[in-house]
């Protein structure tokens, strides 16, 4: 599979449960019921949150007996921070260089 | 972490002047890039770039001297992101903001959903919960009551 990119990971953290969800794994990894539990949500609705996060790779699971235990893993987050630091440089430049074009051509 | 674009600028001229360097092809090919370029709503435009594919994209909002909104299609990346220039008259100049976003889904939607929100609504309430808001109008779910009615009242206020 693909590396997700900073377009998939986007659509990954878009959603407010899916970030509450990261931010409860930030503090340790989670059995998906507790999961469920904590949010008040369905056991089904908590796993379709949590399969778009594997598959943007944003968690990963380990079997622990009957359990499955979610954990957080930040890297991919990485992509869409880079994506917005590489834009913020080309559109810094870009607006330098509209300020030069207005002297210029007032 | 930082996930979106979004830097400001002031220039000693009038919006309408920088308006037109953000819309007119010739200025853009001076200072952004070689542009095919209009500002309609639903144009769609392309910047070339040297040695890469070039940006596409398709012109969403249009308020003369004012807004100028349109998505941002980077072929070697494969998905579009938004870019919004909002201008401001300041002190006989212009403050420039620019807001480039990724987005959760594409913006198919727009042009048809402009007749029911107010763009500038979304500007405030920001994009991903602004296309959650055209994913109700499409298919409303049950919530979809509450969510028009404060809907309603925020873009009458």
């Amino acid at each position: 599979m693909a590396t997700p990119g900073p377009y998939d990971v986007y659509a990954a953290i878009a959603a407010p449960a899916r970030r509450e969800i990261l931010g409860l794994l930030a503090s340790g990894d989670q059995p998906v019921q507790q999961l469920a539990e904590s949010f008040q949500m369905t056991l089904p609705a908590v796993s379709q949150h949590l399969a778009i996060l594997r598959d943007a790779g944003l968690v990963s699971v380990r079997k622990a007996g009957r359990q499955r235990i979610y954990s957080i893993n930040a890297e991919p987050l990485k992509s869409v921070a880079e994506w917005a630091q590489s834009y913020e440089r080309f559109w810094t430049d870009k607006l330098a260089a509209l300020g030069e074009y207005l002297e210029e051509n007032p | 972490m930082k996930e979106h674009v979004d830097l400001e600028a002031v220039y000693p001229f009038p919006p309408e002047r920088v308006w037109e360097a953000l819309t007119n092809s010739d200025a853009l090919s001076k200072w952004l890039m070689p542009a095919d370029f209009q500002p309609l709503i639903g144009y769609r435009f392309r910047l070339d770039r040297p040695d890469q594919n070039p940006i596409k994209g398709k012109v969403i909002e249009v308020e003369t001297a004012k807004i100028l909104a349109y998505t941002w299609e980077d072929d070697d990346e494969g998905q579009e992101s938004v870019v919004v220039w909002t201008l401001e008259p300041k002190d006989g100049g212009t403050q420039l903001r620019l807001q480039h976003r990724l987005v959760e889904a594409p913006v198919v939607n727009c042009l048809s959903m402009d007749l029911y929100f107010n763009w500038r609504h979304a500007l405030r309430m920001g994009l991903p919960q602004f296309l959650r808001h055209l994913t109700y109008a499409v298919r409303p779910p049950i919530v979809y009551v509450d969510e028009s009615q404060s809907v309603k009242e925020e873009v009458k206020a």
